[in-house]
């Protein structure tokens, strides 16, 4: 099969692989119908992952149809229509139980949790995809993929919705809706959402679904803003107003209430922070960019709650904690808890309350994806999502 | 191997104490730097100052009774413990606990099946039942396959059992298994320490390490793999793509 594979940093190709085969009882093999690339894959182009080696198959959000299945599976058969969370699920272990299955204690295999457990204490649940650290699995932006724990990772969908309309509840639709439910939305609260992306612009939406008044999305690129206007955000550009001012000032001193930070460890700007992480990331003395979490932190308002979907991958200086603590911040975070957002948020599709096909600005086809994803990295304001079709 | 039920710390926690000198040890320490420190004093330039600075680190570690060095890379006191019970040249301690989500006496049940282990136990290539009741296992060390007979030294089904080689052994090894209920209803921990003969002292330990054969390692992702086999049925892997479990 044909399968988009990373061999090092900004070096993307697409290469001719043997299909996938069934392995556990509770496997299924996806013949994929449609896939994205994720603004966290530009991370791993960026080569600021960890633990990626040659040869491995991006993606992680897909969707497609069932052509093979373990023989533990019961709940699918051949030919379902099928959309597959980014995070990979047991079903069965302690954080499964309490929906929390980006941290399921089994999809990453034993071996693979080594690295994890070294860096961050105990490891997370495998994702596709998305480097060694992170399960070593092989990703969805190719004709076919294996997906492990079928049972529970493969989420049907009804026949009268377009790929176009799914897709995306495999991950940033529910990363965008997470991020706002994490926010800990209360009637008449003004949201700051930093990053107008395709998270970003689902967490603008989706904070107004939860009940905010007023949501204010912070980008450079007018595009994107733009975007976010069509959702009745008010936007800033932070490359020319003053950010911190401006939230102040248009929240009447207070401070947003909500600040979610959808931009992670990669951020942009002109800040003399940003610089000096910049020098820090390229000369291997740093790993992260933290700019606009620093920003969050001040912006907020008292009392207020940050929250997170931004990727962060290893440390982080600089980090205005007395500011945190002075000011009583809460901050939630986390890789999304995808499977249990699957069946509200179709509810909410089906019903009309999202469009999520509105953030498509491209459809190409899968071998087009090394421009694809040059493209997606350089002509921010231009390529907002990229579908790609195998 | 030493008995832990006594001892609040867990194995794998205690560490040597700060000051881990002996009193011979000190005065060596301090006679040596003195010498040295005197020496260093008429020499010139680069080497008299490296001299000057040896010296007086071997009286501070004189002096003070602590070698952070000897601390890192020594024996611990409990693996110390073990090798002199045991009759050992030295022993190596490594232990891992797991929490299961599932009731004590079925994870008991399924962990008492040691011919199954094969299954999660990828350093373990076999293991017979012998008539007269011991064990007999065939293991992958990083020399090649190994074949080695231990017995049941010790079981209190649902709670605990415990392994040692046969005399004779070529690695003499005690692994000691502990089954209890987590707190809170959730699920059961095994508490596992496997205390061994390391071939080639701590030197082939660290060898061991390095080509991940080394138990610590082994033990920590066996009980991973039991876990998992337990919990859902199956051992997550990313076979064929990226790691192919080693046999």
């Amino acid at each position: 099969m044909r399968a988009v594979r990373w061999h090092g940093k900004k070096d993307i190709r697409v290469d001719t692989v043997p299909d996938p085969e069934i392995v556990n009882p509770r496997d299924a093999i996806i013949r994929v119908t449609s896939t994205a690339i994720c603004g966290s894959d530009l991370h791993l182009y960026d080569g600021m992952i960890p633990s990626m080696q040659a040869g491995d198959i991006l993606g992680h959000e897909f969707m497609g149809e069932v052509v093979a299945l373990g023989k533990g599976v019961s709940n699918l058969k051949v030919s379902d229509r099928v959309v597959v969370p980014f995070t990979i699920a047991c079903g069965q272990c302690f954080f499964c139980e309490k929906t929390l299955t980006s941290l399921c204690d089994n999809s990453n295999p034993a071996d693979n949790q080594d690295l994890a457990e070294a860096l961050m204490g105990h490891s997370p649940s495998g994702l596709f995809g998305y480097s060694h650290m992170l399960g070593g699995y092989a990703g969805g932006q190719a004709e076919y993929v294996r997906v492990p724990f079928a049972d529970t990772g493969c989420f049907k969908v009804p026949a009268h919705l377009s790929d176009e309309q799914v897709l995306f509840l495999s991950d940033i639709l529910p990363t965008g809706w997470m991020a706002a439910e994490n926010a800990d939305i209360e009637p008449g609260d003004t949201v700051a959402i930093w990053g107008a992306g395709p998270v970003g612009q689902f967490a603008i939406r989706s904070a107004f679904l939860l009940g905010a008044e007023r949501v204010i999305a912070i980008d450079h690129r007018p595009g994107r803003l733009a975007l976010a206007a069509e959702a009745k955000a008010e936007t800033l550009n932070f490359e020319l107003v003053d950010v911190m001012a401006a939230l102040a000032e248009t929240t009447g001193g207070r401070g947003p209430d909500r600040c979610i930070d959808a931009v992670g460890m990669e951020a942009h700007g002109l800040a003399i922070d940003n610089i000096i992480d910049r020098a820090k990331q390229a000369t291997g003395l740093g790993t992260d960019r933290p700019h606009v979490l620093r920003q969050a932190i001040v912006a907020c308002r008292k009392g207020g709650t940050i929250s997170m979907p931004g990727v962060y991958g290893g440390m982080v200086d600089k980090l205005p904690m007395g500011a945190f603590v002075n000011k009583g911040l809460t901050l939630k975070t986390g890789q999304t808890h995808v499977h249990r957002y699957m069946k509200p948020l179709l509810a909410r599709i089906e019903a009309g309350d999202i469009k999520p096909d509105v953030i498509i600005s491209h459809r190409l086809k899968l071998s087009e994806a090394p421009g694809a994803y040059a493209n997606f990295l350089n002509k921010q304001d231009e390529f907002t999502k990229v579908v790609l079709q195998p | 191997m030493s008995d832990i039920d006594g001892n609040l710390a867990p194995p794998g926690t205690r560490i040597a104490p700060r000051r881990n000198l002996k009193p011979v040890e000190r005065g060596l320490s301090v006679a040596a730097g003195s010498v040295i420190g005197v020496i260093a004093t008429q020499q010139k330039g680069t080497a008299g100052v490296l001299m000057g600075l040896l010296g007086s680190l071997l009286v501070a570690r004189g002096v003070t009774g602590a070698s952070p060095a000897k601390r890192l890379i020594g024996q611990r006191p409990d693996e110390a413990e073990i090798a002199k019970a045991a009759g050992w040249s030295s022993a190596a301690l490594v232990s891992r606990a797991v929490t299961i989500n599932a009731p004590r006496e079925m994870v008991y049940r399924q962990f008492r099946e040691i011919q199954r282990w094969p299954y999660w136990a990828f350093n373990v290539e076999s293991v017979r039942i012998r008539r007269d009741g011991r064990l007999h296992f065939v293991s992958i060390d990083p020399t090649g396959p190994v074949e080695w007979d231990a017995r049941i030294t010790d079981e209190r089904p649902g709670e605990l059992l415990a392994i040692a080689s046969v005399p004779g052994s070529k690695v003499p090894t005690t692994a000691r298994y502990e089954f209890r209920d987590a707190v809170g209803g959730r699920g059961t921990e095994i508490h596992a320490a496997v205390a061994y003969r390391p071939p080639g002292g701590s030197m082939g330990r660290y060898a061991a390490k390095l080509t991940q054969r080394e138990p610590g390692i082994q033990l920590r992702r066996d009980l991973k793999r039991f876990k998992s086999l337990i919990e859902t049925g199956e051992i997550a892997t990313n076979s064929p793509q990226g790691t192919v479990p080693k046999a």
